[in-house]
This record gives structure tokens, sequence and C-alpha cells, in this order.
């Protein structure tokens, strides 16, 4: 098992309040990570942190052992494999929806497929978020669920080292949930590692094989999904209201 | 014709290193020594005049330079003090201040438009200060502080449009006018409507219309004209008023349209040789402008003044062409003469002193006329030219006055 | 009583020229045209001068084969200041080599010699002369019908024969056609009714202001009251030009709109490009749009010297020029300045201001002030008449067809390709765009430079139009801003709409209410409309940041 993502000693403060304190982190290649905590605990932040958003106040981040990402932009530490989904479905409403999958295939400028296999990566990731009959639709007139899965299209289609999804069932209804989970579970794979954050505690417990506990910026928990729901300090600080 | 050589090119590069860039109103300090006399110019090398202005400083300077090589005016050399008020109005008013305040110029020459001229009026006036002023205008003004050295309409525009109404012309029944819109060209419409009014021509025969400063998109005019021409009932004629880059604009669309000077001519009353540059006038001969010289006006001041303005710009890497003389550029020349003859006269720099010694001035003018000035008023008396315009992009002369008619301050139109 | 008293005018003033005309005419019928008389009154005082140009005419309609074939080159030379008057007559220049103007032997002018003065009134006569000389010598039928142009407005110079005479002779059936058309108006004077009738129709074919100045007077004719059938023809042709005017009107209204609309479009489409984009609102878009007009002209003034076979495709060789040259300077000013001003609208905006001052003064100080001069080629000079009086400049097609390429490339860029692709995606989502891997930075950089390209091009098609000065661009710039802000900041379709819009209203109001009032107008309409709708015609979607 290596690590695919590490955090160390890392902190970000927005005025006076620290919403990373001294966070250290490591995650693996071949595991799902869930992060959940209460609101403010430094959940998307940590997600800012990690795809050169926000950068630290202090600590660094690793990817792949060896590639220092902590002060790298947005777009090479995408371009490097560690793509993320944002927490609100952010799409580019004016692109269609095979647009969005090209983008997210291969950003920038250098071709890195032919024109037959771009085609077919797109054919093929279309069909497995479930959208094969929308490929010339703007993805603005697509529904909400749909446009979670867009997203995360979008993620994949880069074939990403990383994956990072910010509450991909946030507002979806239980079917679309249900589609949600197979579809994260199809990600894994033994060269990728999946990040990701969400409150639904059920659709964590399904896909997650470790689960991190975020509080005021710091861990407070590490385990399995059983053991947190076991955890007298995280019944008390989260789950317990 | 008017290729950069390589040459001219340097030169004038060499000349952008050397002048600080765009600031507005700031003076370049001329240093007064005790043996010298300050002159002040107003006139703008930067913005929309910039190309017309410009080159009326270094007339100025030029004027000033023949000046001082025959020994100065009352044993003093004459220094020449430069501003840029970059074409904004109030700006002209502002540097006059300064020139009179802290420079202590003893005249000022300047103003292009009549607006920048009644900005700097009550400047000179509240320091009793000189403004030389070089242009033909709508008259109605007479100032003991401002030297009008150019035509009144009444000895410039009317004259033109008398010869263009009878047989001598085209016998011009119908009038379009068009003018930028501003002071000069309502005031010169409104005194031309009640001249026709006058020779008991009716309002149907003219149409007026204004532009803004600037404006460029005369497809809509010049169809207007056209059609305008075509209804029948007597020639008829455009008189033009717009001023700067409107005037090149305005010709190159009434070229296109397939109208000649011999369907409709126009008169271009703010039309100088340096509004041709840049068009191809074969399509425009004939289009007539007036003014009080023209370069090609005959006689033998006039080939020296040529000859004075082409080695001048050679000698001084002068960023205007030595081959073209206009009109308010020879004003100019003039106006430094003439305060130069009067403060010769009067023994003295002061300004009420100065003014009491312009009655009786003559001057010869590269015009070809004597022109001078009188006891009444601080007009200035011009010749009359008509010019033609001619494919190498100047002006023929067409008619030009005998004499030099009294200019009239006020009219008595309108 | 008015018209009939015109007409009665007009009727003496035919009488006098017929009367003139004979006087002239009578003696070369008879005779050869008496060639050293009609150069000694060109060299001669005013009067002399312009009935040497009346001979001429005279010559055109009923000299010998051989007279026009002498009087023509004079009269062309007369025009060109290529004859010139000494003691012994005078020296005209054919094909360069000096010629005695009556004799046509080698000559070289005597010193002091001078070309005779045109003052309009003799100008006018002398291009009738040369027109109707033309008309029947010119070996080329462009020169002919160009001459039958020019006599088209003169016809009531000429004799009323004039034109039936020359149509016998015209070997073009086309041209053949037209001076019968033109004949016509001499016929409509005819004392035969029926002719008159027919020469209504034929008049009627070309309805504009001009045909309804000739056929108004009718109705004050006599026959119109009396003759039943005149009255109807006199009625139709006047319903038929009255309508072809509107017409040609309506077309020159939706033209100079067109025309007007395309030049706001190339001035905009830069600036949408980049506000859309980066939300900066760049104040040098109007100096980018001058340099690319200086880039054009030093590529036309590099064709003179180096190919001048090419001089007359300078516009189109300059398009990569204008466009690499603004592009490059674009691309300098954003990795240079504007990078590090993104978080700083209002500085970003006052660094694009000081930088439209620095470029339009370092322009000045190289180049100077003046306007430069451009050549025109044939294919942007002049125009055709359509109908009515609807004029068809090619200069203004010039910019429309620019306009509508600029158009299509401009579409097909930011739809079509991978760059395109990407500046949609920074436009709509700039913070996923970056971390979903698009290289933002370059994006910015890129799509700024093909915005300050795009400003090159409009310099270029604007060159034929308005003059080129260092000035220049500050005329466009509140223009532009009226359209991209109207269009919906940062869409192509709304920039094409906003500036159609724009333009057709400001042409439809100019001629009612003036152009000052037309610009005020425009500028109160789009305050009016963006108090109901701010985000312009087409909302741009998505968040822009």
């Amino acid at each position: 098992m290596t690590v695919a993502l590490l955090v160390e000693n890392v902190g970000v403060t927005f005025g006076s309040f620290r919403a990373l304190d001294a966070l250290s982190l490591a995650i693996d290649f071949g595991e799902v990570r869930a992060i959940i905590g209460p609101n403010g605990a430094g959940k998307t932040t940590l997600l800012d942190v990690i795809s050169g958003i926000t950068r630290p106040k202090q600590g660094r981040v690793v990817f792949d052992q060896t590639t220092d990402i902590t002060r790298a932009s947005e777009s090479a530490i995408a371009q490097a494999g560690v793509r993320r989904k944002f927490q609100k479905p952010s799409i580019f409403e004016g692109l269609s929806v095979r647009e969005h999958v090209a983008i997210g295939a291969q950003a920038g400028f250098r071709r890195r497929m032919s024109e037959t296999a771009l085609q077919e990566r797109i054919a093929e990731v279309i069909e497995s978020i479930g959208l094969a009959d929308h490929g010339e639709r703007p993805a603005s007139e697509l529904a909400h669920g749909q446009k979670q899965w867009l997203e995360i299209g979008m993620v994949l289609a880069s074939n990403p080292k990383v994956v990072m999804l910010d509450e991909p069932v946030a507002g979806l209804t239980d079917e679309e949930t249900e589609r949600t989970v197979a579809l994260v579970r199809g990600l894994r794979r033994p060269d990728r590692a999946i990040v990701v954050v969400e409150h639904d505690m059920d659709f964590v417990e399904r896909i997650a094989d470790r689960v991190t506990v975020l509080h005021e910026g710091k861990t407070l928990f590490e385990g399995s999904m059983a053991h947190v729901r076991a955890d007298p300090r995280v019944v008390d600080v989260y789950l317990g209201r | 014709m008017d290729t950069f050589s390589r040459r001219s090119f340097v030169k004038a590069a060499g000349v952008g290193i050397a002048t600080p860039i765009a600031m507005p109103s700031i003076i370049r300090p001329a240093y007064a020594a005790s043996g010298t006399v300050k002159l002040g110019c107003l006139f703008s090398s930067s913005g929309t005049m910039a190309n017309l202005e410009g080159r009326l400083n270094h007339v100025v300077r030029m004027a000033a330079d023949e000046i001082n090589a025959k020994g100065g005016v009352n044993g003093k050399t004459i220094d020449v003090a430069v501003s840029d008020p970059a074409s904004d109005w109030p700006l002209y008013a502002q540097s006059a201040k300064q020139m009179l305040d802290q420079e202590k110029v003893a005249a000022l020459f300047g103003c292009w438009t009549s607006v920048s001229r009644k900005t700097v009026l009550p400047v000179v006036e509240q320091a009793d200060g000189l403004l030389f002023y070089p242009l033909h205008f709508e008259g109605e003004e007479n100032s003991k502080n401002i030297v009008y050295v150019n035509s009144p309409p009444t000895s410039s525009v009317l004259p033109a449009v008398d010869y263009l109404m009878g047989e001598d012309g085209v016998s011009a029944k119908r009038f379009f006018m068009i003018g930028s819109d501003y002071v000069w060209p309502r005031t010169i419409n409104k005194q031309l409507k009640a001249y026709w009014k006058s020779k008991g021509i009716p309002e149907t025969a003219w149409k007026e219309e204004y532009v803004p400063l600037g404006f460029s998109n005369f497809q809509t005019l010049v169809s207007q004209i056209r059609a305008f021409a075509d209804q029948g009932g007597g020639k008829a004629i455009v008189v033009l008023t717009v001023v700067g880059s409107s005037i090149p604009d305005f010709l190159r669309e009434f070229a296109n349209q397939g109208l000649k000077a011999t369907d409709v001519p126009v008169l271009g009353l703010d039309m100088v040789e340096a509004d041709l540059e840049g068009l191809n006038t074969e399509p425009l001969v004939g289009h007539l402008n007036c003014w009080a010289y023209l370069q090609n006006a005959k006689g033998p001041a006039n080939v020296a003044f040529l000859k004075k303005w082409a080695d001048y710009v050679k000698a001084k890497n002068v960023p205007f062409k030595g081959d073209v003389a206009i009109d308010p550029m020879v004003s100019a020349y003039d106006s430094v003469h003439l305060w130069a003859m009067a403060a010769a006269k009067a023994g003295s720099f002061a300004v009420p002193e100065v003014r009491k010694a312009f009655a009786g001035l003559t001057f010869d003018c590269p015009s070809g006329y004597k022109i001078g000035m009188t006891a009444e008023n601080n007009y200035v008396s011009r010749g009359v030219f008509i010019g033609s315009v001619n494919e190498k992009q100047g002006f023929d002369v067409l008619w030009q006055s005998k004499d030099t008619p009294k200019p009239v301050p006020f009219s008595t139109l309108g | 009583m008015v018209a009939s008293a015109v007409a009665a005018r007009t009727g003496l003033r035919r009488f006098c020229l017929a009367l003139c005309l004979a006087l002239i005419v009578t003696p070369s019928i008879a005779a050869p045209a008496d060639r050293p008389g009609v150069i000694a009154n060109l060299c001669g005082d005013g009067a002399a001068f312009a009935d040497a140009g009346r001979a001429l005419t005279a010559l055109a309609a009923d000299g010998s084969a051989e007279d026009r074939t002498w009087a023509a080159p004079i009269a062309r030379a007369v025009l060109d200041r290529k004859l010139t008057c000494d003691a012994n007559g005078a020296v005209v220049v054919l094909q360069g080599a000096f010629l005695d103007a009556a004799s046509r032997a080698p000559r070289e002018p005597a010193d002091g010699a001078h070309a005779p003065f045109l003052s309009l009134k003799n100008r006018a006569t002398f291009e009738t002369a040369e027109a109707a000389l033309a008309l029947g010598t010119a070996t080329d039928v462009g020169r002919r019908a160009a001459a039958l142009h020019v006599l088209e407005h003169r016809a009531s110079a000429l004799p009323d024969t004039f034109f039936d005479a020359a149509a016998a002779r015209e070997t073009d059936p086309a041209l053949k056609q037209q001076m019968l058309v033109v004949a016509q108006i001499g016929a409509l004077r005819s004392t035969d009714p029926a002719k008159r009738i027919t020469a209504l129709g034929r008049i009627a074919e070309t309805p504009n202001r001009r045909a309804r100045a000739e056929v108004q007077p009718l109705v004050s004719d006599l026959a119109y009251a009396k003759d039943p059938q005149f009255k109807q023809a006199v009625d139709a042709a006047l319903a038929k030009i009255s309508r072809g005017i509107s017409i040609g009107d309506v077309l020159a209204t939706l033209y100079s709109g067109l025309s007007f609309a395309s030049i706001l479009f190339m001035a905009a489409i830069g600036l949408a490009v980049i506000f859309g984009l980066m939300g900066v609102i760049n104040l040098a878009q109007g100096e980018l749009i001058m340099i690319g007009a200086y880039a054009t002209w030093l590529v036309q003034q590099g064709l003179r010297t180096y190919a001048p076979g090419l001089l007359d495709y300078y516009l189109i060789i300059a398009i990569p020029v204008a466009f690499l040259v603004t592009a490059s300077i674009g691309i300098l000013l954003e990795v240079v300045l504007l990078r590090h001003l993104y978080k700083r609208p209002l500085m970003s905006l006052l660094a694009t201001w000081a930088v439209s001052l620095f470029l339009s003064n370092l322009v000045r100080v190289v180049f100077g002030t003046q306007n430069l001069q451009f050549v025109t080629p044939y294919y942007v000079t002049g125009g055709v008449p359509v109908i009515g009086d609807f004029f068809f400049t090619w200069n203004r097609m010039f910019a429309i067809a620019f306009a509508a390429v600029t158009l299509a490339l401009t579409w097909a860029i930011v739809r079509l390709t991978p760059l395109g692709l990407n500046i949609r995606a920074v436009t709509q989502n700039r913070t996923m765009a970056g971390c979903i891997g698009i290289p933002v930075r370059r994006v910015d950089m890129l799509a700024f430079g093909l915005g300050s390209g795009l400003a090159g091009l409009a310099g270029l098609a604007l060159a034929p139009i308005y003059s080129v000065n260092p000035q220049m661009g500050q005329n466009f710039i509140i223009d532009s801003f009226m359209v991209v802000v109207l269009g919906g900041v940062g869409t192509i379709g709304g920039t094409v709409v906003a500036a159609l819009g724009i333009g057709q209203i400001n042409v439809l109001i100019e001629p009612w209410y003036g152009a000052v009032a037309a610009k005020v107008i425009v500028l109160l309409m789009i305050i009016a409309f963006l108090q109901v709708r701010p985000e312009g015609l087409f909302a741009v979607k998505g968040r822009r940041k």
C-alpha cells in the first residue's frame, strides 16, 4: 500500500478563524476515504488546499510520495492527476454534456489522445454516468442529479490518480443516491485514491473503507464507519445531535 | 505620396525620445535670463487638434528666431514658452493662467477652436494679458485683450458664398450646411441664413445639420445631400463647418458616393491643406475653401516664407511637413511680427503700451497683402482667398480680393 | 402657377442654349473644325475658354469622326492640366510625349507656358465635353459607360439628338440600351405625344429623384390637362418613380445601418471576448484598433517598395500582419501588466487607460499626428447606383464582408477549437476550470491575444473608411462599450445583435433629429433598456468570477 496523498502539518487561517489546525492525513492508493465532520470543521478547506485553490500557511501536501504540490497551480495539480468535484454542482452551463467530458479528458491545449480515442473515451464515460442519451444537450438543462454525475464524469474522464468528491449526493433522491453509490464503487481501482466529503452517513457507510472525522480543523478520529459510530467523542460532537 | 523615409522616421523617433510624452499643461521652462522677453504658446500637441495646432508652436518659434537674428526687440531676445493643452478646452484657460502668472509672458499666441478662445478670454481679461488668435472665426466678439489676427465672417465667409452664388461661381441657389456642434459653426450658419434671407432667398432653399465633434460616419448625411441636390430648384452647394478629423472623413464619403465638385461643390470653411493629407484628392478636385492665405498665393513674400519654413523644418527636425503651409501658420507668423513691431514702437513690453501702438501698424504678410491694424479695434484687415482643391492635396487660388476689406467685428446680420 | 413659371424659364434657357449651340455648330457641319480657333480660345480669357469647352462639346455631337478623335485628348488634357498654353498655341502631353495641340506635331512648350485655370463652372463645361467626346471615341466599353454616367446628369447641356446619335453608333448592346433611356429625357419635350408617353415609360424604368425632377413639371404641361392619355402616363410614371425612390430610401437606410453595425461590431468584438472572459475593461482597445490600421499602412508601404505589383491587395495581405501585431501587443500587455491586477478591477481599468495614452502618444511621436494616406484599391473605390437614390459603396461593402468573415471565424474559434472550449470553460467558471486542469493563465493570455488581434483587424477594416491618425482609437471606445454592455457581456451573439440594433436605430433617427440627437437618443434607449434588463440582451449563463 503506497500513500497517494500525504497532508502534513497543514494550517490554514481565515483572519482569526483556524480552518485547518496543523492537520496531518495520509490517504493510500486503492482506498475510498470519507471525510466527515460538522459544518466548519474544515472539510472543504482541506480539499481546497489539496487542489491548490487555497494556499496553506504552513505544512505541505505531497502527491504520490514524491511530488510536492503545496504551491503548484490548480491546473498543474489537476494535470498531475488530482481531480475534484465541487460541492455545489459546478458545471459550465453553456457547454454540452459531451464538451464537458471532452474538457475533462484533455483540458488545456496539448492533445494527449487521438480524435478517435477521445470520442471513444467520451462515449465510455457518458455511458458510465448514465447520460448517453443526453450527449448534445447543454448541461444547464440537466436535472440536479444528472449535473452531479456529469461532474463526476468530467473527473472520471481524465483517468485521475486521486478523485475528490465534495458532497456527491447532496440533494439527490434515494434512487439517484443509489446510482451514485454504484458509480463511486465503480471508480475504485488499486492505483487510485478516492476522497469523499459527505454528510449522508448511510452513503458513507456503503462506500468508504475508512473514515476521517474532522473537528475544528483537526482530526478527531480515524477508522472504519462502525468504529466511528461507536466512538463517544464523535457521537458527542457530530452524530449525537 | 507622403511616405516616411527611414531618416525622417529615425528623426521623428529621436524627437519623441527627447520630448516628454503627453504631459498636459506642463510648461517647459524657458530660462529667463535678464536679456530676454518671454512669449507663450497655447497650441495643443496632443489630442484631436494636435495635427493642426501642433505646427503653430514651431511657427511662433521660427518667427521669434527670425526677430532675434535681427537683434531682438527693445534690446531683448525673444524666448518662447510652449504648453500642451491637449485639445481639452478648459486646459487652455489653465495653461494661459500659468503662463501669465508664473512665466510672466509678454503675450500669448494660441487657440484654434472658438471654444478654446472663449475659455481663455476671461483669463486674459482679468490679468490684462494679450492673446493673438490666428484663426478666422465667427466674429461677435471684441476684447481689448485679444488680437483677432484672422478674419470675421464679413471679410471671409460672405465673400466666398457671394462668389459661389454669382455667375462666375456656380450660381448657387440652394445650401446644405453641415457643421460640428459648437459655437463657431452655429454662429456662422446663423449669419449665413440671415444673409440669404436679406437676399430674398426662401427658407426652403437651405438645410442645416450638425454632428458631434469627432463624428466620422457620414454615410447618411451624404445620402441626404444627394437627395437634396437632386430635388431640383437650382444648383445646390454644401457649406461645411465640421472640424478636425471629420473633414477628411466627410470628403472621403462624399467622393465615394460618386459626388463631384461639379455636381455639388463643398465650401469647407475650416478646410486646410493639412486636412487633405492622406486623401486621394483626384475625385475631390474643385471643392472650395476660403482663407486669408493659401499656400499657392503669388508674390515674393510667400516664396520667402515657404523657404523659411522648409529650412526651419529641416534644421530643427520639426515633425511636420516642410512643404505644407496653412493660413493659421501664416497668421501666427504675422502675429509675432505684429507684436514685435508694436512693442518696438511702444518701446515697452507692457500690455497697455503695446496695445496703444497697434494703431497704424502694417506688415507685408506672406499672402501678398499689406495687412494692417487701426485704432478702432484689435482686428487685423486681411485679404480674402478662395481656394480650389487640386489633385496634389493642395488648393489653387480660384479667386482673391483686390485689397484687404475692413473687418467688421459685429455682424449686422442675425 | 409657380411650376409653370419654372417651366417657362426652363424653356427660355433651353432656347438660348439651342441658339448658342446652333451658332457654334453650324459652321462645323459645313467645314472641318476650326482647330487653331478652338486652341486660341482655350488659351484666351475666361469667356473664350468657356466657348472652347462648348465648341468641344459641339464637336462631340456633330463633328466628323476625325474631328472627334482630335478633340477628345484635348478635353481630357485640360482637365488633367496636361495642356499648357504658350505664345505659339498650346502643347498637350499624350502618352508622355509633348505634341502641338492643334497639329499634333511634336513640339516642346515654350518658356513661361501655363495651364489654363479651371473655375468650377468651366470645369463642369469641360467635364461635359470630355465625357461627350469619350462616349463617341473611347475604345473601352467601361470608359464609355463611365462617360454616359457623367452625361446622364447633364443631358440639358447637350443637343436633344445627342444620345440618339450616340446610341446609333454604339456597338455594345447593353450600353446602347442605356443610351436610349437617357435619350428619353430629350424626347420628353418632343411635340409628338406618342413619343412623350414612351419616354415617360422609359424614364420611369430608372426611378430616382432626378427623374422625378424631370417628370414633375409635366403636371403643369398643357397636354396634362387636355390629353387624358398623357395625364395617365405622367401619373403612372410619377407613381412608379416615387415607389422606386421609396424602395431605394429603405434599402439605403438598411445598408447604412448594416455598414455602421459592421463597424460597431468590429470595434466591439475584441472587447467582448476580453471583457467576457476576464472581466477586464480594456480601455486600450481603441488604440489597438489604431495600431491595426498603422500595421496595415506599414504593409502597404512595404509592398510599395518591394512588391509594387501586389500593392492593390495590401488590405488582404495585411490581415495576418495586423492580427499578429496587435495580438502580440495584447499578450504582452496581459503578461506584463494585467495578470497582476485581476483581483483589482479598478486598477486594471486605470492600467489599460494608461496603456492607451502611452500607445497613442508613442504612435504620435513615431509617425507624427497627420492622417495616413492609404491607397484605395479598385475593390474599395466608388460604388454603383442600385435603385432610386440608393448608392452601393464598395468600401462599406468591404467592411460588411470583413465583419461577416470575422464573425464566422471568431464563432468557429470559440465553438470548434480546443482553445475555444477552454475559453468558454474559463469564462463560465474560472476556479473549476483550473481544477480540471485547464491552464487558466494561458487561456487568459491567449484570449487577450485573440481579443487584441480582433481589434487589429477592426483597424484594417476601418482604414479605407475613416481617417487613420493616432487619435482615431478614442472614437471607438464608447461606441464599442455600448455594444458590449447592451449585448450582454461576453456573448458573440449579443454583440452581433446589439451592433445591428444600435447601427440601425442610429441611422433611422439621424435623418429626423440629426446626428447629435441620434447619439443621445440611442444612449438613452440603452440606459432605459438596461433598467429593464441589466444583464443585457443575452445574459451569460453561469457565474463569472
